[in-house]
């Protein structure tokens, strides 16, 4: 089921346009990352999609209520996190939390349960009662993560929530989204670190310069793509190695344009995962050579990112 | 930020945290007791109880007047600026709440101290009513005036605070004072000369008039001898402002990379000005010995008595009516019929200058019908009535031809996108250049200056009583300004559609 979906949407500032002809869909319950260079139009669309932006024309269906002319009540079901989240500095935490959740309509015998827990949650219940300009820019964002969950919400769209945080609040974070995914909220989350994406999102849209490069599934990406899987070895002695696996690849038919070298590492993308990079390393290793180390690991997203043509990744 | 559920609009806790200090209450507090105190003393020494009581009512008056009107304006400007600066506008423009409950808890959620001191002040004043010669119902109407320009005043303060975009590409306030830097000392005392009942309620006087009975005091016009309609008039006068205002509010959390107004908003604008002091001229003007000195811009008395008498409030408010119901309902329909339909590879194109009038004629037919009906009393108070008619007619048809030329031109040319650019031009055509012609030319720059639609409606009445002799460049000139403008406006059509061809 469609809980977003987004048709030619078109976002211009002034005479340039950030956002061109953009259609993609999201399901429920899934996380997408969106990926994309400096510039792609990730922060315009997502902003586009929370009622932020106006977009010049295009039709955004969020939970079947259309944003431009069902906008309340396209808007009731969503949450909005952006890199750097404004906050009302004079509020206690706990403040804050009460008048954006009654902004959503939560009845206050509901609103004051739902604070308790989400403060929880993000771990700031021992700073319920502090004014929000003694926080943290951490505690901040962990802040702003409660304020979009309290009001349990169908859709999420958080752009570049973990900017700026240390790694332990990073995973604090990711564990957080991961728990409400399962309850059958639907995330879409832009971020700079696509490795940190890999092992969190189910599928990924990519754009650049304002055009959607793909979206779907990241096993369905990996296979269009054509780079399932990677096998990457490197040898104790190069110059013994390298002639014998050079002559394995010939044999099971890989080309040169697989083959790349990053120092004195060997990398060899396989276009699909059918057990071709694990005959490669057995019938290395049976020909006696001596391998310092080898893996064998799926594509992530930066790979496939790379490989649909982006310049450079932000 | 329902502004009714105070403890849940962020700007009245926010505020609550700034303001509501004890220090800074005790603080105001002490300030309004020693400007009493000394009020006291100053008259008590050489007075009786009476006048002492006057004075202080009237400093109770001025008190709420301050407080409402300068300082919660000021309040209200502040918060919104901060709304936009710290970018928490961002989280409304994302709430699912609806734009009403936004813009009025922004509104009353940032000034609710000086609402609280507001209403404090007026149950003072209600003690007052045993000791000095003044009613309840004249202190209520008051309060109901003071609310009203309250509200205005912090709407205003607020859409222009909110509208400076943080990217800082335009900055509507500067605009506004470069403009009325410009053309302020002009425009305003011409315009404040010839519609000081207007200006005294946009600007909110009018609450003075239910507790003065200063004859001589200088915003009284007619309708200060009506007590009730004042209310009438005056939120007559703001609503429609303040709707202006709301509406760009509205856009602001709607439509964010928008302008904050729209084309027809600003017309409305225009238009509605217009109308309101050209209809508060009509119906206020009746002192006429003691401004014998402004002779050419007003009427004399001889066609109130022959036509209206005791009719004039009705035709005032017939008047203001019109106008309002014009801005309101007819001219945005000249510019959502003639939003562009085309599109090219090219980008957007407008339709073709002539097929977009049927509905911006039709309004434009309204709007002179309307005034030619209000206008066919006073064309018969001349001698020669049918060539006052015709002049009348000529002068006015004049007048929106050449508003309609502008508006094709801005509308199809480079400045489209500028309005703050087309309202000022209009100004400087209309108003500014002709009057410096005259100056320059060592004419009458009086004479020149009615050419302008602002001016000319006060000339053409006063030059069809036998006062002034008809002078046929007043109607004759506008048509060929308009012309000007036409001309330009259809260069503009020919290169829009030079960039549609798919050559």
């Amino acid at each position: 089921m469609n809980v977003v979906e987004v048709t030619q949407l078109r976002v211009d500032y002034d005479d340039v346009t950030a956002v061109n002809d953009v259609s993609f869909h999201l399901e429920k319950g899934k996380i997408y990352g969106f990926v994309g260079p400096n510039g792609a139009g990730k922060t315009s669309t997502i902003k586009a999609l929370a009622g932020i932006l106006e977009p010049k024309r295009g039709t955004i269906l969020l939970n079947g209520f259309n944003l431009e002319t069902q906008r309340e009540k396209a808007l009731a079901h969503i949450g909005y996190m952006p890199d750097f989240s404004p906050v009302y500095e004079n509020l206690k935490v706990w403040e804050y939390l009460d008048v954006f959740a009654a902004a959503y309509g939560l009845k206050a015998g509901d609103r004051s349960v739902s604070i308790e827990k989400w403060l929880q949650k993000v771990d700031l219940t021992i700073k319920r009662d502090t004014l929000i300009k003694g926080l943290s820019r951490g505690m901040r964002q962990r802040l702003v993560l409660a304020k979009i969950l309290e009001t349990d919400p169908k859709i999420l769209f958080l752009d570049e929530p973990a900017s700026g945080l240390d790694p332990i609040a990073r995973k604090q974070i990711r564990d957080l989204l991961k728990e409400v995914s399962t309850n059958g909220v639907t995330i879409l989350i832009s971020s700079h670190i696509l490795s940190e994406l890999s092992d969190f999102v189910d599928s990924v849209i990519i754009l650049e310069k304002g055009n959607l490069i793909m979206a779907g599934g990241i096993e369905d990406i990996r296979k269009q793509t054509g780079g399932a899987q990677k096998l990457m070895v490197r040898f104790t002695k190069e110059e013994e190695g390298l002639p014998v696996f050079e002559k394995i690849l010939s044999s099971e038919g890989v080309s040169q344009e697989q083959i790349s070298q990053d120092k004195s590492k060997y990398i060899v993308h396989l276009q699909s995962d059918d057990g071709t990079a694990f005959r490669l390393l057995n019938k290395l290793i049976t020909s006696n050579v001596l391998l310092e180390e080898c893996s064998v690991k799926k594509e992530d997203i930066e790979d496939i990112f790379l490989k649909v043509g982006a310049k450079e990744v932000s | 930020m329902n502004f009714l559920n105070l403890k849940n609009n962020a700007l009245f806790l926010s505020c609550w945290y700034e303001r509501a200090r004890p220090v800074q209450i005790f603080c105001f507090g002490t300030l309004i007791l020693s400007i009493f105190f000394l009020s006291y003393m100053v008259v008590s020494s050489n007075a009786g109880p009476k006048v002492v009581a006057k004075t202080l009512f009237g400093v109770t008056v001025g008190l709420q007047i301050v407080v409402l009107l300068v300082q919660g304006t000021l309040f209200a400007g502040h918060m919104g600026s901060r709304e936009r600066t710290s970018a928490t506008l961002d989280f409304h423009r994302n709430s699912p709440e609806s734009v009403a409950a936004k813009v009025f808890g922004l509104i009353f959620g940032s000034a609710w101290f000086e609402w609280a001191v507001f209403f404090f002040l007026f149950v003072v004043e209600l003690f007052f009513v045993f000791s000095i010669d003044i009613t309840v119902s004249q202190i209520l109407l008051m309060n109901v005036s003071l609310i009203l320009s309250g509200a205005f005043f912090h709407t205003v303060a607020a859409t222009i605070a909110l509208s400076s975009s943080t990217r800082k590409r335009r900055n509507p306030f500067g605009l506004i004072l470069l403009f009325i830097f410009l053309g302020g000392p002009f425009i305003f005392y011409h315009l404040f000369t010839i519609s000081s009942p207007f200006f005294s309620h946009l600007l909110g006087f009018t609450a003075i008039g239910y507790v003065t009975s200063d004859k001589a005091f200088y915003f009284s016009g007619h309708f200060y001898t009506m007590k009730a309609p004042l209310i009438v008039m005056q939120a007559a006068t703001q609503i429609p402002l303040f709707w202006l205002m709301i509406n760009g509010m509205r856009r602001i959390f709607r439509m964010p990379n928008s302008p904050v107004w729209s084309k027809s908003d600003l017309l409305c604008f225009c238009t509605f000005l217009f109308f309101m002091v050209a209809g508060f001229f009509v119906a206020g003007v009746q002192d006429f010995d003691a401004l014998t000195e402004h002779r050419g811009y007003y009427y004399y008395p001889r066609s109130f008595d022959a036509f209206y008498g005791q009719e004039l409030f009705t035709y005032g408010v017939l008047y203001v009516g019109a106008g309002i119901g014009m801005a309101l309902f007819c001219i945005p329909d000249y510019f959502k019929r003639s939003k562009y339909i085309l599109h090219t590879k090219k980008g957007l194109v407008r339709k073709s200058i002539f097929d977009d009038g049927a509905t911006g004629f039709f309004a434009i037919l309204v709007y002179m019908i309307i005034g030619g009906v209000f206008l066919i009393p006073y064309v018969l108070v001349g001698k020669g009535m049918v060539q006052n008619a015709l002049v009348g007619i000529l002068l006015l048809s004049s007048y929106v031809f050449a508003f309609a030329g502008f508006l094709e031109f801005f509308r199809l040319g480079p400045f489209r996108k500028n309005k703050i650019f087309l309202f000022t031009t209009m100004v400087l055509w209309w108003g500014i250049f002709p009057w410096m012609i005259g100056l320059m030319s060592g004419q009458d720059d009086n004479a020149l200056t009615f050419l302008s639609p602002f001016f000319g409606l006060a000339y053409f009445v006063a030059s069809i009583t036998d006062e002034v002799s008809v002078n046929m460049s007043a109607p004759i000139l506008p048509f060929f300004i308009c012309g000007l403008i036409w001309a330009l406006a259809y260069q503009q059509h020919l290169l829009v559609k030079a960039k549609a061809s798919p050559d």
